[in-house]
Parts: structure tokens; sequence; C-alpha cells
């Protein structure tokens, strides 16, 4: 046999990097599979009944990857499908509603074939959800993400992202909500745009959600409600967009904050 | 997309090397982890606490993060946003297990599990490690507590309260404890 050396080595090393952690009732496996994030990807044994269950321990939808898990992106979301589909992954979710993949099997013998579907998911899915879909949620993305973490940090325990302002109605989620100590709260939202177009739509989508905003029955809890500026945009800088921009500032209770005047948040 | 090399780090080495291994100091004896993350409900965080270096000016925060339903899975991070706005060292009680992506390293040492410490090498790469403490199974249960565990990294990260001690730590301080232990992520999930 030629490279009988490289061949015994690979299978050791390989060998090597299965290991695991006895967590209560599951068995954590740690697999050779590796995400672009660079974790090794782990699965979840359990038993329910005669059933036995290899799941991802909900670490895909709640990001313990280091990657984004975002099915909004429609190319992301039929990726997920697509592996879904053909690894026949369930779904279900704990009682924080993350979303947990699993597969089961009544059969001991077919537990190591699930094991190699899941690992083989998880580690796709985690990878693929690193991979830049669409130019312009590239530029929305990076902001939103920048804001966030600097809004989070500014107002620890009081910022929150991704919720809706109205409960009931569900018209109104802005890109961040804070709450201010007088029990009213500071509705945020993040303006970006790679190119003229995409800059104006941005302006666009935060005006109708601080029209709606005031609409609601809630507008009384509104202490204020901030234009969060990306100005070192592509999008930025033009006369169209400024006008553009005045035209949402005049209008009562809105505040503009630039990136580049971030600061300004702390006297709020 | 996360960057497999933070170039900030790379391209000031050294001074990332004072950062990291110059003497620093806290002032608040006791970390209250007290709010929730803000975008990730899974966990409860600190306000910020400020770290003082001996030799350097910049800003540091450190950063405390335990898992609301178990208080053995927290992460300690320093954060310098003038040098990078990823945290330039941390620990991780728990969780995922890291790759040291160099192909110096042979594949079998390339996997560190969970707790370990990261740090960033001369090339701008994150590396995971374990300590020798890490290492001894019996210290390492031991440093599975929080109040243990901080210590420790304040030794390895070379920090200190006021000149010689340690500080504490405290999760919700006055509230009713909830089960604190929850282990397996498996537990109470439907499999229909």
């Amino acid at each position: 046999m030629i490279f009988d050396k490289i061949y015994i080595d690979v299978v050791s090393s390989f060998g090597g990097l299965w290991s695991f952690k006895e967590r209560e009732n599951s068995l954590e496996i740690i697999t050779p599979f590796a995400t672009t994030s660079h974790k090794f990807v782990s699965v979840f044994v359990t038993q329910r009944g005669d059933d036995f269950i290899v799941s991802d321990g909900g670490w895909v939808a709640d990001g313990s990857y280091g990657s984004p898990f975002d099915r909004n992106i429609d190319c992301y979301a039929k990726i997920i499908l697509h592996y879904l589909d053909n690894f026949q992954v369930r779904e279900t979710s704990n009682l924080t509603r993350v979303s947990f993949f699993y597969k089961k099997t009544d059969k001991q013998i077919a537990v190591p074939s699930l094991i190699l579907d899941m690992a083989n998911f998880i580690s796709s899915i985690v990878s693929l959800s690193e991979v830049e879909y669409e130019v312009e949620r590239k530029t929305y993305d990076l902001f939103s993400r920048t804001a966030n973490v600097f809004l989070s940090d500014l107002f620890v325990g009081k910022f929150e992202t991704n919720v809706y302002f109205d409960l009931t109605t569900r018209h109104v989620k802005p890109n961040a909500i804070i709450k201010k100590d007088n029990g009213k709260v500071l509705l945020v939202n993040y303006i970006t745009g790679s190119n003229l177009a995409n800059f104006k739509s941005s302006i666009g989508k935060t005006t109708v959600i601080f029209e709606l905003a005031e609409k609601s029955i809630l507008k009384d809890k509104i202490d204020n409600k901030v234009t969060f500026v990306d100005d070192f945009s592509t999008g930025f800088g033009s006369s169209e967009v400024g006008a553009w921009l005045d035209n949402l500032s005049d209008k009562p209770r809105i505040k503009r904050i630039d990136w580049s005047k971030k600061e300004e948040f702390s006297n709020i | 997309m996360p960057k497999i090399i933070i170039t900030e780090i790379r391209d000031k080495y050294a001074d990332y090397t004072t950062l990291l291994t110059g003497r620093k100091s806290v002032f608040e004896q006791v970390i209250n982890i007290t709010e929730k993350k803000g975008n990730n409900k899974n966990f409860l965080t600190n306000r910020d606490v400020n770290v003082k270096h001996s030799s350097l000016t910049d800003a540091i925060t450190l950063i405390a993060e335990v898992r609301v339903d178990n208080y053995k899975y927290f992460n300690f991070k320093l954060r310098c946003r003038s040098l990078s706005e990823v945290p330039f060292f941390r620990f991780d009680s728990d969780g995922e297990t890291h790759r040291n992506y160099d192909d110096s390293i042979p594949l079998s040492e390339q996997q560190i599990t969970t707790p370990h410490f990261h740090r960033f090498n001369e090339n701008g790469l994150l590396i995971a490690y374990k300590t020798d403490k890490l290492l001894n199974e019996q210290e390492r249960i031991a440093l599975e507590d929080i109040s243990l565990c901080v210590i420790h990294f304040c030794h390895e990260s070379n920090i200190r309260l006021n000149d010689d001690d340690f500080p504490g730590i405290s999760i919700m301080p006055g509230t009713f404890q909830f089960e604190t232990e929850n282990n397996d992520p498996n537990k109470g999930v439907n499999f229909a």
C-alpha cells in the first residue's frame, strides 16, 4: 500500500476528534465535523420512551456556533429546506421557542447513521449562514449589527431588538426599542444603503414605521423616535438623500443621530 | 460574516501583548450580573466594569455573561474598542468546541473543548487553549463555580482588584433563584 503511514495517520487523527460530555440525560458527542466559524459540531443524544433522539441542542438557532441564523433571507431559507428534506431532519422548539433540529429512531443500530446526518446538517447550515447572500443585505446587516452592539452596550438591560412595539396589531417593528427610566420608550430605526436607491428605500421604510407608531394606541408610551443614520455608507451624502432625511427629521417627535455623532445617544 | 484573521490585532501585536500581559486593575469589589443581554435572551450580563491598564490609557471593559438557566455556563470577556471590536481575551466555561485553524498543529490537537480561554496569536488568529488548572479534572470541576473561576480569569489576564485582591461575582442579587443548573439542552423539549 502506498502512503500507508499517511493513511494510518488520517484515520487515527480523525478518530481522535471524537469526544463527549455527559449532560444529565443527554450525551453531547463532539464530532470531527467543523464549521467555517471554526467550531467542531456537537450533537446531543438522548432517549424518549423507545426512541433515540439525536438533536443539535438548539445550538444552531441560538447562535452558539458564532454564526447568524436568519431565515428571513430567501436563499438561506431555501438551503435550510433542502437540507431538512434531504437529511430528513425534523424541527421542534424548546420552552423559550428556540428551534431544535433532530432525528429519531427506535433502532439503536441506526444512531451512528443519524449522527452522521445531523453533524453534516449542522456543519452545512451553520457554515452557509455566514455567506453574504445579497449585496444590499450586507451593508444593511453590517450596520445593523454594529448599531445593535453599540446600543446594547450603551443601554445595558434597556435595549431590545427584533421586537414589536405594539404586540396586539404587530404593525410596528423598529430596529431597536430602548426603555427609558420614565417608563416610556425610544423607537430607533437604522438608515443605511450601499447606493442612492437603497438609502432612499431605507428612509422610506423608517418613515412608514414611525408614522404607524404614531397611529398606535400605545403612542403615548413613545418618548421619542430616533433615526440612526449610517453616514459612512456609500449611499449617504447626495443632496437628494439630504432632502429626504430633512423631510423625515422635520416631522414631530423625530430626532436624527448620525453614526459619526453616536455619542449623542448618551444625552437622549 | 465573522473574520478569520483580526487584522487590527495582527498589525498591532506588540500593543496587543502589552494590553493582555500588563497589570490591569478593577475597582469594583463585586461584579453584579443583573441585566438581560440585549440581543440574546439566554444570557444575563453585567453593567460595564471598567478596567484600568497600568501603562496604557485605552478604555477597557470587563464583560461577564451567564446563562439564565445554567449558572455553570458563563463567559468572561475583555474588550478594548480602540484596538478591535472583537473582545481581545475571553474565557468560556461551557458551549461549543473551538478549532484552532492552523496547519502547523496536528489535526487531533486542533480540537479544544470547553472550558477554555481564547487569545490571539501573532497572525491575528483566534486560538483556544486550556491552562494546567483546566486540564486537571478536580480543579476543572471546582472552576465550574463562577466565583472561583473569576479569580482564575483575573490571574490569566493579569487583573487585580486594587493591588492584590480579586473581584467577586454576584448573579441577580436579592432575587429568588430558580433552577440554575440545566446542563441538558434536550430537557423539556418535545421531540414528537
